[in-house]
């Protein structure tokens, strides 16, 4: 088993209310216990996981989502190697707000940071309320912008695990030669420099979108 | 094949004994691996863990240690006993400050290269306090155990893993050598390790954990105390190279207060930004108090969150962060405490805490916030700038970001009429486009050369050369006059002969061509001021005159600097009347140099010249 950690910061992108804390508190939930790293709130939370015998250590930074607040993003996702770009199934605005999140990602955030877009609430769906964002319309932006893609209940707990788990596993984790070559900058031994370490283990990557 | 990835053959200079041996014991130790939960997933049938509790090789922050190998009682145990630094770490402190405090600049530093002579300090501070924590415990001084050869060499190596442990929280920039600081020890380690290799039991294996643990706690611990230290020290002597006779005197209140601000005096655009932030807020704070504006409305704060139960709590831990902490960690641990006092439920989003630190920044107008967050960013050990505090600094730079870009026409119209005229002024543009920030400007190159930076970014400050470029953006005219007087001042200095007791000038020479500090052969390379360096130098080789002019001229261009070395003149120069020449240059005593007018500029040129004929 290898035992280093690998840090990873994740910036939570999305409208307002469309359930972006409520995912990572899900995601973290398990451990709500004694010895838990310390939080601010759901704005800074922290979560590991294991994956593939390496953990991966999830530093989730959440944005404020309303509007006034978004010129604001960028100092929260300078640095990050992954983003969760929220939007609620129910409301097509979000969609559209998505959208422009992942614009902006891709045009001002590090270079390789692995997007996940999410469409949450899907538990409204099975209690009778409409979809206003087809499945189809959230896999094709994924497909053409080269995204992850899940649609998630926050309140179920659906497909959760699973956002971060396909994280996880599409970043470049370091090797050990790449931690001996390791030179001064961002990157240090358990951060990912995703721009250094482009051909890590995309191999591993197995999202089920 | 996981194994072979992670444990490569024994001649490879990669192999890592501590992996090895955690691998071979793999089945049997336990205590060496994670405890995991499983989580289940309804619809991935692929293995995940999530792991609850610590990784037993990996140091924590001190305050979140939950290391299974080690209980509460034992870190209590280890770590209640060191309150102070061990001497020999406490002499890296004076030097330093020594070090600072000597005249080896033609020019004072900006804070961002101030910031980078720190940071410098830290790291090698960091590495000394590994060797000490080393040496100490294979002495046996910490576990009492047997110091065999066998113990002190695993002790050396287990550096190895510990220091993959401690830099595990790493981030932000070493520009001037590899972050980690011991990175020395583990190659040493590798290749002693590839000679002999000897099994070790469990126990061994375990108590070399705890070792490790309670060695990176004790680095930690003697970090913060550095941090203290300097800076209390920086507060009792002053931030001014002063005069070798004279040594400043501080009346116990003012050991208590530590003005950011003058660590930023050297970097008009800080101090011009932070100025017009401070105005800015009081202007709001104002228009609050007389319900011109509903800043709770404004805030959206009304979705079952009320400020005011709170507010005094806030204002006191505001008031510790801006008046009465001294170093970046005093600082920012009052900033966590902020966000702690914030947090009315585990649930609240980043939403509630932005508009709450929005609200209560603009009702309490905490002064020099600004300066206090740069001050954090700058001086606080990188290193340690990580996670909940990497976020909290953040969020409060974010809150004073929306406050400085609000403008009138963020507000309903009705408030631009009922604006006084200098309420409206302050609130005709954002601050950011009146001010750059010299961080942009480098962010800016930066992101030419990589593609590691984004917008909004505040970089480790980069020393290019001693005179980094200053920002020209808001005030060209004074830039450019500011940078002519620098290079006369310059060209004073070029003719001094230096001192023989003052540090070299082929070192400082050698030094500015560098486009590095070299902290090995000095702790660090810094002039706070210009001017008394000058004044004393001078004053030895009795170049009065020439002292008087620089004296003068950099009186000018840091009108409101606290002068601390007050040297006066002692002889005429070459004909010009001493007291006509004082009487002149007092004119101007406690202007500031942004309200100097464009005449008066002149005149005090006309005086520059008369002293230097």
């Amino acid at each position: 088993m290898n035992t280093s950690v690998t840090s990873i910061k994740l910036v939570l992108l999305g409208e307002a209310a469309v359930g972006k804390s409520s995912i990572v508190l899900r995601f973290v939930s398990n451990d709500f216990a004694e010895n838990k790293e310390p939080t601010i709130g759901a704005a800074f939370l922290t979560q590991r996981v294991t994956i593939n015998e390496h953990t991966v250590k999830f530093e989730i930074w959440d944005t404020a989502g309303q509007e006034r607040f978004a010129s604001l993003a960028p100092m929260y996702y300078r640095n990050a190697q992954a983003a969760l770009v929220v939007y609620d199934v129910t409301k097509p605005q979000s969609f559209i707000k998505a959208r422009h999140w992942v614009k902006e990602l891709h045009e001002q955030a590090s270079k390789d940071i692995i997007i996940a877009l999410v469409g949450n609430k899907i538990d409204v769906l099975q209690d009778g309320g409409e979809r206003k964002v087809a499945k189809e319309e959230g896999e094709k932006l994924a497909e053409e912008k080269g995204l992850l893609f899940f649609e998630t209940s926050a309140k179920t707990g659906e497909n959760v695990n699973n956002v971060f788990l396909g994280i996880g596993e599409k970043i470049p984790l370091k090797k050990a030669e790449e931690q001996n070559n390791a030179n001064e900058g961002e990157s240090n031994n358990q951060r990912v420099d995703l721009n250094a370490a482009n051909n890590g283990t995309s191999a591993n990557s197995a999202c089920s979108c | 094949m996981a194994r072979q990835l992670f444990t490569p053959p024994i001649t490879n200079p990669r192999f890592d004994p501590n992996q090895s041996i955690r691998e071979s014991y793999k089945n049997t130790t336990n205590c060496i691996q994670f405890q995991q939960i499983s989580h289940q997933d309804q619809n991935d049938n692929e293995k995940s863990n999530c792991d609850g509790d610590e990784d037993s090789t990996t140091s924590e922050r001190l305050d979140n240690i939950k290391s299974p190998i080690l209980t509460k009682q034992e870190i209590d145990d280890a770590l209640n006993g060191v309150t102070n630094l061990p001497s020999e770490l406490s002499k890296l402190i004076d030097i330093f400050i020594d070090d600072l405090k000597q005249p080896k600049y033609v020019r004072p530093l900006t804070v961002l290269q101030l910031s980078s002579v720190f940071q410098s300090f830290y790291i090698k501070f960091d590495k000394a306090s590994f060797q000490h924590v080393s040496l100490v415990s294979s002495n046996g001084n910490i576990n009492g155990g047997p110091s065999s050869f066998l113990a002190a060499k695993e002790t050396l190596s287990s550096g190895f893993s510990g220091i993959f442990g401690r830099s595990r929280s790493s981030s932000g920039n070493s520009v001037m050598r590899p972050r980690r600081s011991s990175s020395l020890f583990s190659n040493d380690s590798i290749s002693n390790s590839n000679n002999a290799t000897q099994m070790l039991s469990p126990e061994e294996i375990k108590r070399q954990l705890r070792i490790n643990e309670l060695n990176n706690m004790k680095i930690e611990k003697y970090m913060e105390f550095c941090e203290r230290d300097v800076f209390k020290k920086i507060l009792i002597v002053g931030t001014s190279v002063s005069s070798p006779n004279k040594m400043k005197t501080l009346k116990p209140h003012q050991l208590q207060t530590f003005k950011v601000g003058n660590l930023f005096r050297n970097s008009v655009e800080f101090t011009e930004y932070n100025k017009l932030l401070n105005e800015k807020i009081f202007c709001l704070s104002k228009l609050s108090t007389m319900n011109k504006i509903d800043l709770i409305k404004f805030l959206s704060l009304n979705n079952g969150i009320d400020p005011e139960p709170k507010f005094e709590e806030i204002k006191d831990i505001l008031y510790e962060f801006t008046y009465h902490s001294i170093s970046p960690c005093e600082k920012i641990k009052a900033l966590l405490k902020l966000h702690e006092i914030m947090t009315y439920s585990q649930e609240m989003s980043n939403d509630d805490y932005l508009s709450l630190l929005i609200y209560y920044i603009i009702t309490i107008v905490p002064r020099d916030i600004f300066l206090n967050a740069e001050f954090i960013r700058l001086f606080r050990y990188k290193k340690k700038l990580v996670e909940t505090e990497s976020f909290a600094l953040t969020n409060l730079e974010a809150a004073l970001v929306f406050v400085e870009g609000l403008t009138k026409d963020d507000f309903s119209n009705e408030l631009k009429d009922k604006l006084a005229e200098n309420e409206g002024k302050i609130l005709e543009s954002s601050i950011s486009s009146k001010v750059s920030l010299p961080s942009k400007t480098t962010m800016m190159h930066k992101t030419n050369g990589s593609n590691n930076t984004n917008i909004g970014d505040i970089v480790t400050p980069t020393i290019q050369r001693p005179d980094v470029t200053r920002s020209n953006s808001y005030d060209g005219f004074r830039t450019v006059f500011d940078s002519s007087l620098k290079n006369i001042i310059g060209k004073i200095r070029s003719y001094t002969p230096p001192h023989p007791n003052t540090v070299g000038g082929n070192n400082f020479h050698n030094n500015t061509n560098n486009n590095n500090l070299n902290i090995p052969r000095s702790s660090s390379q810094l002039s706070m001021e210009l001017v008394n360096r000058d004044t004393v130098e001078m004053l030895r080789d009795g170049s009065r005159s020439t002292s008087s002019s620089s004296r003068s001229s950099a009186s000018l261009e840091h009108g409101n600097r606290e002068c601390t070395g007050d040297l006066t003149i002692t002889t005429s120069a070459n004909g010009v009347d001493k007291k006509e020449i004082q009487k002149s240059w007092k004119k101007y005593k406690g202007r500031k140099f942004e309200d100097l007018t464009i005449c008066e500029l002149r005149d005090l040129f006309e005086i520059y010249q008369k002293m230097m004929q």
